[in-house]
């Protein structure tokens, strides 16, 4: 080897007998000609999708804010509002209606018990008409059940504006059920006019707690006031604040149980390094991503811990380049005495592309560091993905040859931000990594290094 | 004249001017490595578009630790010029593998003008050329030139001895031998 002289290209110093500027100028136009400006497009889309998202979020968060916000003054407005005027001519109306049905009952004799059942009928509407005004007016129940709570006298309800209608009803069936009494027609008619319409009022008060627990809790804990007493005509106060702590506690720690989907984007990175005697070969990212959709469900558990199991669809292009680094040797001169080489370390590079289908169940555990509004939390879990070679394109003496089906376990750790919108709906937005991610070829397998973007909308249940 | 580190940095920066002047310095280099193995003019222009491509995109992955960019170059440029005879359905045909009488006279190559040299080289069939070039000009061994041209060593021995045997012929003819 030491005799081996280096002598340059044989070729050296010839002039190409080709239009040199022809051919810059095809190369400059070719669309792969890496040009200054070149952007990854489809890493900007995901961004700006990303940016689109989060203004959404921000603007109806904004607009709930204002309009929760508007609510609460329009409601303090009609409490004092309502306050005064039940207190006064509300009550006067509904006693003097106390009143004519009591005259009523009085005057006409049980032979006229249909038209006290038909006066009772239009009390009762009116109760109702009062009961829908009781109900735009939501924040008032929860002072009146103070006055409730510290008031044992049942005559002392009356102040309480919101209920005043039931309790009223209730006042004067018992006024008048003395004077009934003798006609248990007439009296039971317009029990079970009383019956339908705490019916109507339970039914609408669990199917409201069910559709929105936020704005009908507080009022279905109040309307279950008269519908005790309609039952034991007595109240037992105590029984409303515990069952309104309890709802406003299941508020704050919120449903058990989430349902989410979401897409996401990876920018993935691979490495694979081999060496051998007069050869080196290396496998790195060219341009490398993946991108796709995910469903699944997130379980609540105690101490803001969670359990998230999920189902991801992924697309992934592939472009890897593999150099090989290789001793050879070029031909240094020839003579009669010989032909002498001078060895030289080649460095050849190849291109191998490829498109690849996967399905990854995902098996997460995390932690939540705050139940507020903005919920940050980190997971961590493994996942498995089956992976199916759709198609390549790689030169035939590539050293990377992606087999056509792979699949290997891996572990993920991430990270993000969870914003409920209400208290059902929820997005978050998430980074994630995998490691000991593996992706298996003819000659060796190696290892992908992702950074993962995500978004996903939660539904509670 | 070599391609210096300030282009090749340049280039990685995907700079038009550097770009341009590695392609001024780099073109006849590249010209002649395809020129071994392809003959038709036009399929030489896409070649040479290939290797720049190839070459000016992954770029960063030159390391002037290892070779010169010309050789680094000039390596991409033959690979080319192979992918580009594979495209084409360029096979080879089997060969009498029985090695040819060994000669004791040596190819003087030194002393023949390189014009001289590849018009020879052009004379050739083309798969005892491409044999020939990647063995005797560019540096591979039986087993790479098999692996890359899908042959077996043995064959890829065979014609190499024919070509030279070829080769000889002809430039007896110009009384070189």
């Amino acid at each position: 080897m030491s005799s081996r002289q280096h002598k340059e290209n044989l070729f050296e110093g010839m002039k190409a007998p080709i239009d040199q500027e022809k051919i810059w100028a095809k190369l400059v136009e070719h669309p792969e000609f890496p040009h200054e400006k070149k952007k990854n497009r489809g890493f900007i889309w995901f961004f700006s999708g990303l940016a689109a998202i989060a203004l959404t979020a921000a603007l109806y968060l904004f607009n709930t804010t204002n309009s929760t916000n508007q609510i609460s003054k329009e409601n303090t407005t009609q409490q004092s509002e309502v306050a005064q005027t039940t207190t006064s001519s509300e009550y006067q109306t509904e006693k003097t209606n106390a009143e004519i049905i009591n005259s009523a009952a009085s005057t006409q004799q049980a032979e006229e018990a249909p038209e006290a059942i038909d006066i009772a009928s239009k009390m009762t509407t009116s109760t109702q008409r009062k009961t829908d005004s009781v109900k735009a007016a939501q924040p008032l129940h929860v002072d009146s059940q103070d006055k409730i709570e510290n008031s044992n006298d049942q005559n002392a309800d009356k102040t309480i504006s919101p209920i005043l209608p039931l309790l009223l009803e209730e006042t004067s069936q018992h006024q008048t059920s003395s004077e009934l009494m003798d006609r248990p027609t007439a009296y039971e008619g317009m029990q079970r006019e009383a019956d339908s319409i705490a019916t109507h009022f339970a039914k609408t008060t669990v199917v409201a707690t069910k559709r929105d627990h936020a704005l009908v809790t507080p009022l279905s804990t109040l309307y279950l006031v008269p519908l005790q007493l309609e039952e034991d005509t007595e109240y037992v106060p105590a029984s409303a604040p515990v069952i309104a702590l309890r709802e406003d506690k299941s508020q704050v720690i919120g449903p058990r149980f989430m349902a989410f989907a979401g897409s996401f984007y990876s920018q993935d990175r691979h490495n694979l390094s081999v060496s051998a005697d007069e050869m080196d070969i290396s496998i790195d990212s060219d341009d490398s991503y993946s991108y796709g959709a995910e469903l699944g469900g997130q379980y609540r558990l105690p101490k803001n811990l969670f359990v998230e199991a999920g189902l991801a669809y992924r697309k992934s292009s592939i472009s890897l380049v593999s150099r090989q680094s290789t001793v050879h040797y070029e031909l240094a001169a020839a003579n009669n005495a010989g032909i002498l080489f001078n060895s030289v370390r080649r460095v050849n590079e190849e291109n191998a592309n490829s498109s690849s289908t996967s399905f990854e169940p995902r098996l997460l555990i995390g932690k939540y560091f705050s139940m507020k509004n903005l919920q940050p939390f980190v997971a961590a879990g493994v996942g498995y993905h089956w992976t199916k070679v759709d198609n390549s394109n790689q030169s035939q003496q590539s050293a990377i040859d992606l087999e056509g089906k792979q699949s290997s376990h891996y572990y993920i750790a991430r990270g993000g931000l969870n914003l409920m919108l209400t208290p059902t709906f929820n997005f978050s937005t998430y980074i994630e990594t995998n490691l000991s991610r593996k992706y298996a070829s003819t000659t060796d397998t190696y290892t992908v290094y992702p950074v993962q973007l995500g978004v996903r909308f939660g539904y509670s249940f | 004249m070599a391609v210096d580190q300030h282009t090749i940095e340049g280039c990685k920066k995907h700079n038009l001017a550097a770009q341009r002047k590695l392609y001024n310095q780099c073109i006849d280099r590249v010209y002649f490595a395809i020129k071994r193995y392809v003959s038709d003019e036009h399929y030489i222009e896409n070649v040479i578009q290939d290797t720049f491509l190839k070459a000016l995109t992954n770029i960063d992955r030159y390391d002037p630790n290892k070779a010169k960019f010309e050789t680094w170059i000039s390596a991409i440029a033959v690979r080319e010029s192979i992918n580009h005879l594979r495209r084409k359905k360029f096979e080879f045909t089997p060969v009498d593998t029985a090695p040819l009488k060994a000669t004791d006279k040596n190819l003087a190559l030194e002393t023949m003008q390189a014009e001289y040299l590849l018009g020879e080289i052009e004379k050739l069939p083309n798969t005892h050329r491409s044999v020939f070039c990647l063995y005797e000009i560019d540096g591979y061994s039986h087993r790479e030139i098999g692996d890359m041209l899908g042959i077996s060593e043995s064959t890829s021995r065979s014609y190499l001895t024919r070509a030279k045997s070829l080769f000889r012929k002809n430039l007896s003819q110009l009384d070189y031998v």
